[in-house]
């Protein structure tokens, strides 16, 4: 990972599986390739689409404290971090500042993962829709219909961790952050609370990713309980959208890819601005390939279903939102273990000063002079765990795909229309387990 | 495990020839009077410990010509480090030695040189202070900004050299009153060039690994991949000729580097995983520790 100092060698798996790389890989074929044969067999109605979910009465009190908390806890974090990030200590070290592991590990890695499992936190935690409780819902009506601003925001984040030299700068990324301020702020004056539904692209994409938990909310603040993955059919695609799971799936990809003995040959150790053309080809290529991948594998479903393949490459999307939850789990469980810890030690001193005598200015929680515990869980448990996300993640891809086929054209046609992409899921799963095993 | 206020010595760094003034003559005032921790009671030569007003012998005449004797080429270079921590009491410090390559015998002082032993010399401000043996024990630092340092010498008391430069390592330190410490808003880790983990010595490290950053590029011994066992004890040499920190990601552990002060650490590797070794600055990649 480009941003080392912070995180090191953080990416990927520290542990060790108990099976070699190509046993697996076989395993995650058989896997992928037994549940399309089972589906196509046993699954020939929607289980998944079209399914609302149960609300429960009596719980518009209590979301609504939690909504609060949450909104107070986000504005205070992204406080403490944009302050930590322009005036604290200037020091890229992951035991210092508190604003890069904030925005790297917790923001960018943890939250996601949560969200697949408890819902939409970012919705709440997020301080940009805090603020935007201030502007109209929607003032303008030509706000732009897609989300491609949000996907280039996630490409600039993406250029930002894995390129630009000093992403790990708390300073660097302060001014980042005030960049991204200035954007959403400004948006929200200009068109309204929309903006952020459009050109934000971290509530963009960690809100697909909340479409997998079994938790959302109804608008009339009862708390919704419903099948998981059934959330992902009332995801509203718009265009931009399959583009914003793409950049992160092959920024993902490429972070992974960045740390294997091909790319260290190819590029040797160039270090600073020497480092950043052929980061940034790699990033490019990394995300074209997933790209093209993915128009390979629903050009398909468009010929045999008849559907314009703009249309299917829309309809899908959603599909990938369980890989994309994986590639992220694979990458980053240990990242998320051990930096988390960092994290809770940073929030007492967040911006990261001591004193002439070597002592923190600040020891808010006591934890400010704590080291990480490296073996917290076990490496080669998380190991497995991050083995079996990518396996897990693609069968998942494969069985909504499948529900979503059913759902919309007849039984022949829909799982013929997924052949191709059962390809793309088996060649995805061997080169990210590849990537995370192998590299 | 890795103890706070161990790694948060100020200024602990090795200096392969910091100064290459002579050893200097002894002068009162510089001197390091209560050095009572140590073994030093038992010494026959008690000249050098309690040598009061200037009042010399014969031998510490012979110490303080600063006659240096280089050391053999083919055999491991011997290599010295320090932590000093200021104690409660004003002045007085805690001083570790940590050695490599070189034996401390008391046994053959004044005797025949025998290569890589001998024993110390602590000097301040570059004159000696004295000669010692111990390896843990307190020194005592006058008022002001003073520097500290440790020579090797062997059995006739020559100084030990590489190329006629002494073997030293040295930091500065405000006697009687706070340390020295760099107030660059924070990395209170790492204000030293050694970060050497509690109940460790060089002679422990199962893997060694040297590098050399000269005119903008990484000179290392070996594969730049290092692979060790969980467990295994890992040193980190390196010398450079722009002043940075070498840090041991994952492990998280940073010394300073620089023209003047080589980085050295030393750890127990007991987590797995692979771990970037690189200047913390600059960014340039030095060695990936494989531990598995």
């Amino acid at each position: 990972m480009n941003f080392g100092s912070l995180l090191g060698h953080g990416v990927g798996s520290r542990g060790t599986l108990p099976l070699p790389f190509w046993q697996f890989s076989w395993a995650a074929i058989a896997a992928l390739v037994l549940s399309f044969l089972g589906l196509g067999a046993l699954w020939r109605t929607p289980k998944l689409t079209s399914t609302s979910g149960r609300l429960v009465p009596g719980t518009v009190g209590p979301m609504l404290v939690g909504t609060w908390l949450l909104r107070v806890l986000g504005l205070a974090l992204f406080g403490l971090t944009f302050g930590a990030a322009l005036f604290g200590a200037d020091v890229a070290g992951e035991s210092v500042n508190l604003a890069p592991v904030t925005v790297y590990v917790m923001m960018w890695v943890a939250v996601p993962i949560a969200s697949a499992v408890v819902g939409n936190l970012w919705r709440t935690l997020n301080p940009f829709r805090t603020i935007g409780l201030l502007f109209p819902q929607r003032t303008a009506h030509d706000a732009p219909n897609h989300r491609w601003i949000a996907a280039a925001t996630l490409f600039g984040f993406l250029v930002l961790e894995l390129v630009h030299p000093s992403g790990d700068s708390p300073r660097i990324l302060g001014w980042a952050m005030v960049v991204y301020t200035a954007l959403m702020v400004g948006g929200l004056a200009r068109f309204g609370r929309v903006w952020l539904d459009r050109a934000d692209g971290f509530d963009a994409l960690f809100s697909l990713i909340a479409a997998l938990s079994p938790f959302s909310q109804a608008a009339t603040g009862e708390l919704i309980v419903r099948k998981p993955l059934s959330g992902l059919s009332s995801i509203v695609v718009l265009p931009g959208t399959a583009m914003i799971i793409l950049i992160v799936l092959g920024g993902t990809s490429f972070d992974g890819f960045s740390e294997s003995p091909i790319f260290i040959d190819i590029i040797g150790r160039p270090t600073g601005w020497g480092a950043v053309a052929p980061k940034l080809l790699g990033l490019v290529v990394m995300i074209g390939i997933a790209t093209i991948l993915y128009w390979i594998g629903t050009r398909q479903t468009a010929k045999i279903t008849g559907i314009g393949h703009d249309e299917a490459a829309n309809v899908f999307a959603p599909s990938l939102i369980p890989i994309v939850w994986a590639y992220i789990i694979a990458h980053y469980a240990q990242l998320v273990i051990d930096q988390s810890q960092s994290f809770v030690h940073r929030l007492s001193n967040p911006y990261g000063r001591f004193d002439a005598a070597g002592n923190p200015i600040h020891d808010w929680l006591g934890t400010a002079t704590n080291n990480v515990d490296l073996n917290v869980i076990d490496v080669d448990l998380v190991a497995w765990v991050q083995a079996l996300s990518i396996v897990i993640g693609h069968v998942l891809a494969v069985l909504y795909s499948h529900d979503l086929a059913v759902s919309r054209f007849d039984t022949r046609n829909a799982a013929r229309s997924q052949q191709t992409m059962l390809i793309v899921m088996v060649l995805y799963s061997v080169a990210g387990l590849w990537l995370l095993f192998s590299a | 495990m890795w103890n706070n206020r161990l790694l948060r010595v100020l200024g602990l760094f090795i200096a392969l020839a910091a100064l290459t003034t002579a050893c200097g003559s002894d002068t009162p005032d510089t001197q390091s009077a209560d050095t009572p921790t140590d073994d030093a009671g038992d010494h026959d030569d008690m000249g050098d410990m309690d040598d009061h007003a200037g009042d010399h012998d014969d031998m510490d005449d012979m110490d303080d010509h600063g006659a240096t004797i280089d050391v053999d080429p083919d055999l491991p270079i011997p290599e010295v480090a320090m932590i000093l921590n200021e104690t409660e009491s004003p002045g007085v410090f805690d001083l570790k030695v940590i050695l490599a390559n070189f034996t401390v015998t008391e046994e053959n002082v004044d005797g025949d040189p025998i290569d890589n032993e001998g024993h110390m010399h602590l000097l301040i401000d570059g004159d000696k202070v004295e000669r010692f043996y111990a390896l843990e024990r307190q020194i005592t630092v006058p008022e002001g900004e003073h520097l500290v340092e440790i020579e090797l010498n062997s059995n006739d008391h020559s100084a030990y050299s590489i190329d006629g430069v002494p073997i030293r390592t040295g930091m500065t330190v405000v006697g009687a009153g706070e340390a020295t410490h760099d107030d660059d808003g924070g990395h209170d880790h790492s204000a030293g060039g050694a970060a050497i983990e509690e109940g460790l010595a060089a002679a422990d490290a199962d893997v060694t690994i040297t590098a050399t950053f000269k005119a903008g590029t990484v000179d290392l011994e070996g594969d730049d991949r290092v692979d060790v066992e969980v467990d295994d004890v890992v040193m980190v040499m390196v010398t450079s000729d722009v002043t940075d920190q070498v840090h041991v990601h994952g492990y998280n552990i940073l010394a300073e580097v620089g023209s003047d002060m080589n980085a050295m650490i030393l750890f127990t590797a007991d987590s797995p995983g692979k771990f970037e070794i690189e200047f913390e600055a600059s960014g340039t990649f030095i060695a990936e520790l494989v531990v598995s």
